[in-house]
C-alpha cells in the first residue's frame, strides 16, 4: 500500500510517499511557479522515482496547500493545519505546538499526541510574515536564497525592524544599507522580525512543549534560531521541515485507508 | 416562488453609493427629508416620527476607493468608519439633510467631529447614550438627550414631532422587529431552507427604506419561505457574533455556508433588532424610549451591562438555536468586538464549545482563508468531536 | 541648570508606588480609577489607596518593560489591535508577574470605578480586572463635551452618579462620608490646578523656560497621582519657582530656542527620550502641548470648591480626552496663537483612539486652511514596535529643515 501527500504551496510544491507502515519511500520538491498542476506532477514524479514506483501503484493521494484544488489526481483534500499537525506530531512525537511558516502565510497550531488540531491561528493578511517577503529581500540584498538558508543565526544585538508592513520594512532596510549596515546584520534583523510574528501567533493558540517549526521557512537555520531565541525555548526543526505538510497529508491518506479497511 | 428569487432581486439593489432610495423617497414625498444614521442604534423611531426617512449609513461595502478618507483618518480606523467618511467626501451623501452618530465607540465620536468639519451647513447630531444604565440619573439624562435630538429633528423637518407620531412610529418599528424575530426562528429551525446569508440580505434591504416598506418585504419573504424546499442538512450549526457594526460581505457568509456550516443566528445589523421586547405604545414616548434603552437593549459590546457580559447572550442564543459552535467574526480594528472576543473565547473554552475566530473587512472579496479555516474546523471535528477551535 | 522639579516629581512617584503596598497602608482599601473623568478626591475622602491602571502601563513603558507585558496580555487572548496600555497592564496584573513591577507592587482592587470620560476601552479593561479579582465595579459616565461645553443636564447626570457612589464607598472603605473633608481636599485641588496652569503658562514666554511636552509630562505626575494633597501644592509651588528662575535667567531647555512647537497627541513612552532629542537637536521646544492637559484643567477653573459635590462633577468633565473634535480644534487654534508657535506636531498613537482619531484631518486643517505647518507622525504609547526611529527621524528632520527654509523666507513644499 502506498499513500501520497502533495502540498502545493504558493512558493514550493512538495510530495511525500509512504508505505503501509508509514515509512517514507520517496519525496519530491519543486518550485510552484504559475502552473500549479504542472508543479504537482513534477513533485509527484520526483517522489515516485525515488520510491521506485508508478502513479498507478498509489492507493490514495491527498492534496493540501494553497493549490490543493488544482490537483485532479488527488482523492481528497485536507487543510494545511490538519496536515501540519499530523505531520509534525509524527515527525517529532512530543510535538504539541506547530508553527507552519510558508510562502504566503504563517499558521500556529496546537495539537495532541495523535496530531489532531486543537486550535489554530493564521496570519495571512500581510506578506511581511512569510517566505514571499524573504524572497523579495534576497533580491534587495543581492543574496541568493541558497546562501540565505545557511546564514548564521542572528548576532547578539540584531537590528530592530519595526515595520509590520513589508513595503515599509523594505524602506527601513534600505535606510540601514545606506547607513552602512551589512547584509548579514540586516538578514539577522529580518529573521527576528519574522520570528516575532510567528511567536505572536503561537501565543494566540497557547504555547505547549514541544514546539515544532515546519514549512518552507523552517529549513532556514537562521530563522529557526531566531524563533527559538524569541520564544526563549528550543524548537524542533530541520531540513525536512518543508515536507511536514506533505507528510501529514500522506498520513491522513493512510488514516483514510485504515478507516475504509475497518 | 422560492425565497432565492426574492433574495436575488434584493441583492441587485444593494449598496449603490448614489443612494437612489433617497431620491425615490424625496420624489414620492415632496419636501421630504432624509437623515443618515451611523450604526449601531440611533433613535430612528424619532426620525420616522418626524416624517423623515432614516437611512443607515454603514460604509460602502467596498464599492468605492478610500482616497479622500485616508487623507483624514488613520489606517487603523475600521473600514466602516473610513468608507462612511469617503461617501461623504465624494459627495454621495449630499441628499442627506442631517447625520446622527451614536456614542458606540471612539470612531463614531471622532467621525462625527470630522464629518461636521467637512459639512458645516448641515446638522450633525452626536448622541451620548448613557453607559451607566443603572444610575437613577441615567433616565432623566437620556430623556434630556432625546429631547435635544427631537428639537434638532424638528428644526430639520420644519414641524413639531407629536407624541402620537412617535407612538405610531414605535408601532411600525415594533412590527418590523416582530417579523425579523419570526424569520430568525424559522432560520434556526430550518437552516436548510433559509440560510444565514439570505437572512442577512433581507436585513440589508431595510437599511435605506422606511420600516413599513421593509416590513412588506419581510412579509413577502415569510410567504415565500413556505414554498421553499429544504436543502442539504448542514454539518455544523453555528451562531455568528461580533459583526454588529461593520457589515461583513454577503459573500463571506456564503463562503462559510457553502462548506456545510449553517449560520443559525447572528448579530449583524444589530440596530434592527436592538430591543428585547416591543416599545410601549402608551404614555410619554420620550420616557418610554429612554427607559427602553436603559433596560431593554439586547446585550451587546457597546453598552456596559452591569449585570452581565455580552457572552451571556451567547449561551442564550445557543440554547435557543441548538447551535453547535460559535463563529467569532469581528471587523478588523473593531475594538469593542476584539475586547469581547477574548471573553467569548474563554466561555467557549470553558464549556468546550467549538469556535472559529475570523477577522474581516467590508472591502474583502476573496475568502480563501476563511474557507480554509472552516474546512480545518470541520476536519478537526471529524477527528475530535469536541475540539475544533480556530482563530 | 538642575531640573529639581523633575527630580522632585520622580520622588513623589517613587513614594506613591512605595506607599501603595507599604505595611502601614495595608488596611486601607484599594480603588482602581482611570485618569479621564477621574475624581480621585472623592476616594481620598474615604482614605482609599488609589491605583490607576493607565499609570501602571505608563511606568512599564517608560522602563522598557512593556514588550514582555504586552506579550503576556496577548497570551491572555487580547489581540494585536487592542490598546497596548490595556495589554501591558493586564499582562502585569494577570500574567506571571502578578502585579509585581520593578517600581512597586500593585495591590489588587477592592473596588473598580470606571470613570468613563472619552474612552470606552476603560470599560473593557475594568471588566477584565474585575473578572480576575472578583471585586465590584461602579461607573461614573461623563458625557461627551460638545463645542458649547457641558450642559446642566450633563452635570446633573454626573453629580447624580457621584452621589450614588457614596454608599458603596462607605461600605467598602468602612469610613463615613465627610463632606467637609472632601471640601478641604478640593481646596487643595483648586490650588494645585491654578499652580499647574501658571506653570504651563511659562511656555508663552520667549524663550520658553519650559518644554511643555518633553519636560511637562514629568511635571504632570503629581497632578495625576497626588491631586488633592498638600504634597501636590508644595510640589507645584516648587516647580513654579523653578520656572520663574529659569525665566529670569532666560534659560531654555534647548539652549538656543529656534522653533516653538505645539504638540498634540500622546507620548511614545518606550522611546520618549529619543523622540525628544529629535526635536531638541534642532532647538525646537514644545511651548505647549495638549497631553499635559488631558486629565484635568485645560483652561483653568471656572468654578471653585465652595460646593464640593458640584465642583467634583465639574472636575470630572474637564478632560481633554472627552472633548468633541470641534472643541479640540478651537482649543488648538487658541493655544497656537497664545503660545505663538511656529508649527504643530501631531503624534498619532495607534492604541489610543480618543486622542488620535481626527489627527490627520486636523493636520489638513491647520496646515492647509490655517497656514500653520503641521507634521503628522505615527507611533504608539507603549508598544515600541510601532515606533520606527528611522522613519520618524526622517520626517522630523525634513519638516524642521522645511521650517528653517520658511523662516529664511524661501518657500518649501511641506512633506506629509
Amino acid at each position: 500500500m502506498l499513500s501520497c501527500g502533495i502540498d502545493v504551496g504558493s512558493s514550493q510544491t512538495k510530495c511525500v510517499i509512504l508505505d503501509g507502515n508509514a515509512i517514507v519511500q520517496g519525496r519530491g520538491l519543486v518550485h510552484s511557479g504559475a502552473n500549479l498542476l504542472r508543479a504537482a506532477r513534477h513533485a509527484l514524479k520526483e517522489a515516485l522515482t525515488e520510491a521506485g514506483c508508478e502513479e498507478y501503484d498509489l492507493t490514495i493521494a491527498i492534496g493540501t496547500g494553497y493549490g490543493r484544488f488544482a490537483i485532479p489526481f488527488s482523492h481528497r483534500t485536507a487543510t494545511e493545519p490538519s496536515c501540519h499537525a499530523r505531520g509534525a506530531a509524527y515527525r517529532y512525537p512530543g510535538t504539541r505546538t506547530v508553527l507552519d511558516a510558508g510562502g504566503q502565510n504563517m499558521t500556529a497550531i496546537r495539537t495532541n499526541a495523535e496530531g489532531a488540531v486543537l486550535d489554530f491561528a493564521m496570519n495571512d493578511k500581510c506578506s511581511a510574515g512569510s517566505g514571499r517577503f524573504l524572497e523579495s529581500l534576497t533580491d534587495l540584498l543581492g543574496i541568493p536564497m541558497a546562501q540565505l538558508k545557511e546564514m548564521q543565526p542572528p548576532s547578539e544585538k540584531p537590528l530592530l525592524l519595526t515595520n509590520v508592513c513589508s513595503v515599509l520594512a523594505e524602506q527601513e532596510i534600505l535606510n540601514y544599507l545606506e547607513g552602512g549596515k551589512d547584509s548579514e546584520e540586516i538578514v539577522g534583523g529580518v529573521f527576528m522580525a519574522l520570528a516575532r510574528r510567528g511567536a505572536s501567533l503561537l501565543r494566540r493558540v497557547g504555547l505547549e512543549d514541544e514546539i515544532t517549526f515546519s514549512g518552507g521557512l523552517s529549513h532556514i537555520r537562521g530563522m529557526a534560531a531566531a524563533l527559538s531565541e524569541v520564544l526563549g525555548h528550543s524548537v524542533n526543526s530541520g531540513p525536512d521541515g518543508v515536507y511536514i505538510g506533505a507528510l501529514g497529508a500522506a498520513l491522513i491518506g493512510l488514516d483514510q485507508v485504515m478507516k475504509r479497511t475497518e | 416562488m422560492p425565497i432565492s428569487k426574492l433574495i436575488e432581486r434584493l441583492r441587485a439593489r444593494l449598496d449603490d453609493p448614489t443612494y437612489p432610495e433617497i431620491t425615490e423617497w424625496k420624489n414620492a414625498h415632496p419636501g421630504g427629508k432624509a437623515i443618515g444614521c451611523f450604526p449601531i442604534y440611533a433613535p430612528v423611531e424619532m426620525v420616522r416620527a418626524a416624517g423623515m426617512l432614516p437611512v443607515l449609513i454603514a460604509g460602502a461595502a467596498g464599492g468605492i476607493g478610500l482616497d479622500e478618507a485616508d487623507g483624514c483618518l488613520q489606517s487603523f480606523v475600521c473600514s466602516v468608519g473610513r468608507s462612511t467618511l469617503e461617501l461623504k467626501l465624494d459627495g454621495f451623501l449630499e441628499k442627506l439633510d442631517g447625520m446622527m452618530f451614536p456614542s458606540i465607540c471612539e470612531i463614531s465620536r471622532g467621525l462625527s467631529g470630522v464629518w461636521a468639519r467637512h459639512d458645516p451647513g448641515k446638522p450633525v447630531i452626536y448622541i451620548h447614550f448613557p453607559q451607566n444604565t443603572r444610575s437613577e440619573s441615567a433616565k432623566s439624562y437620556l430623556m434630556s438627550e432625546l429631547n435635544r435630538v427631537k428639537d434638532i429633528l424638528e428644526s430639520i423637518a420644519g414641524a413639531p414631532i407629536t407624541y402620537d407620531a412617535l407612538l405610531s412610529s414605535f408601532a411600525r418599528y415594533n412590527r418590523r422587529a416582530e417579523l425579523l424575530a419570526r424569520l430568525d426562528i424559522l432560520r434556526a429551525e430550518h437552516p436548510a431552507r433559509f440560510s444565514g446569508s439570505q437572512s442577512y440580505v433581507l436585513r440589508l434591504a431595510g437599511m435605506r427604506i422606511p420600516p413599513e416598506e421593509h416590513s412588506a418585504i419581510l412579509e413577502e419573504a415569510l410567504r415565500e419561505l413556505e414554498d421553499t424546499p429544504e436543502g442539504k442538512t448542514p454539518k455544523l450549526r453555528m451562531v455568528m457574533l461580533g459583526a454588529f457594526c461593520e457589515r461583513p460581505p454577503v459573500l463571506m457568509l456564503e463562503s462559510i455556508e457553502e462548506n456545510g456550516i449553517a449560520i443559525v443566528a447572528d448579530d449583524v445589523l444589530l440596530g434592527q433588532a436592538w430591543w428585547k421586547k416591543p416599545l410601549e405604545l402608551t404614555g410619554d414616548p420620550i420616557e418610554n424610549l429612554a427607559g427602553h434603552y436603559l433596560g431593554e437593549a439586547v446585550p451587546n459590546a457597546v453598552v456596559y451591562r452591569h449585570d452581565g457580559r455580552p457572552c451571556d447572550s451567547l449561551k442564550l442564543m445557543m440554547e435557543k438555536t441548538h447551535a453547535d459552535g460559535v463563529l467569532i467574526a469581528s471587523a478588523k480594528f473593531c475594538h469593542p468586538a476584539h475586547h469581547d472576543n477574548s471573553c467569548i473565547v474563554r466561555e467557549c473554552e470553558k464549556h468546550s464549545i467549538p469556535y472559529l475566530r475570523i477577522e474581516y473587512e467590508e472591502i474583502e472579496q476573496a475568502f480563501e482563508s476563511i474557507r480554509l479555516q472552516v474546512e480545518a474546523l470541520l476536519e478537526a471535528r471529524e477527528r475530535l468531536p469536541f475540539a475544533g477551535t480556530g482563530h | 541648570m538642575e531640573d529639581k522639579a523633575r527630580s522632585a516629581a520622580g520622588l513623589l512617584v517613587d513614594r506613591y508606588f512605595r506607599e501603595l503596598d507599604s505595611e502601614e497602608n495595608r488596611d486601607r482599601k484599594v480603588v482602581y480609577l482611570f485618569t479621564s473623568g477621574g475624581v480621585s478626591e472623592l476616594f481620598r475622602t474615604f482614605d482609599f489607596r488609589i491605583v490607576m491602571p493607565e499609570i501602571n502601563a505608563i511606568h512599564c513603558a517608560r522602563r522598557n518593560l512593556s514588550v514582555d507585558l504586552i506579550h503576556a496580555g496577548e497570551d491572555l487572548g487580547y489581540s494585536e489591535g487592542v490598546c497596548s496600555y490595556v495589554k501591558s497592564d493586564l499582562g502585569l496584573m494577570l500574567g506571571p508577574t502578578k502585579g509585581c513591577a520593578p517600581f512597586g507592587k500593585i495591590p489588587p482592587p477592592d473596588l473598580i470605578v470606571i470613570t468613563h470620560g472619552g474612552c470606552s476601552t476603560y470599560i473593557k479593561w475594568a471588566e477584565a480586572l474585575s473578572r480576575e479579582f472578583g471585586c465590584p465595579v461602579r461607573m461614573i459616565d461623563v458625557p461627551f463635551v460638545r463645542e458649547e461645553g457641558a450642559t446642566e443636564f450633563d452635570r446633573a447626570y454626573v453629580l447624580g452618579q457621584i452621589r450614588e457612589l457614596i454608599p458603596d464607598c462607605e461600605k467598602i472603605s468602612g469610613t463615613r462620608f465627610d463632606i467637609d473633608k472632601l471640601g478641604e481636599i478640593l481646596k487643595l485641588t483648586a490650588q494645585t490646578v491654578e499652580l499647574w496652569i501658571k506653570l504651563l503658562d511659562y511656555g508663552k514666554k520667549r524663550p520658553s523656560p519650559l518644554d511643555g511636552f518633553f519636560e511637562a509630562v514629568f511635571y504632570m505626575s503629581p497632578m495625576t497621582l497626588w491631586r488633592g494633597t498638600k504634597e501636590a501644592v508644595s510640589y507645584y509651588e516648587l516647580a513654579v519657582e523653578q520656572m520663574e528662575n529659569r525665566a529670569k535667567t532666560r534659560f531654555s531647555p534647548v539652549q538656543v530656542e529656534k522653533f516653538r512647537l505645539l504638540f498634540e497627541g500622546s507620548p511614545p513612552w518606550p522611546r520618549f527620550g529619543e523622540f525628544g532629542e529629535m526635536f531638541w537637536q534642532w532647538g525646537a521646544v514644545a511651548a505647549a502641548s495638549t497631553y499635559v492637559r488631558l486629565g484635568c484643567a485645560c483652561e483653568g477653573l471656572e468654578m471653585g470648591p465652595e460646593n464640593p459635590m458640584e465642583f467634583l462633577a465639574y472636575l470630572a468633565g474637564l478632560s481633554y480626552y472627552n472633548w468633541s473634535y470641534g472643541k479640540k480644534v478651537r482649543f488648538l487654534e487658541k493655544l497656537a496663537k497664545e503660545y505663538d508657535v511656529d508649527a504643530i506636531i501631531a503624534n498619532s498613537v495607534r492604541s489610543c483612539r480618543p486622542v488620535s482619531i481626527g489627527l490627520l484631518d486636523l493636520r489638513n486643517h491647520f496646515a492647509r486652511e490655517m497656514g500653520i505647518p503641521t507634521l503628522f507622525l505615527e507611533s504608539d504609547i507603549a508598544d515600541p514596535s510601532y515606533f520606527s526611529s528611522v522613519q520618524i527621524l526622517d520626517r522630523v528632520n525634513t519638516f524642521l529643515q522645511g521650517l528653517t527654509e520658511r523662516k529664511k523666507g524661501r518657500p518649501r513644499r511641506q512633506k506629509a
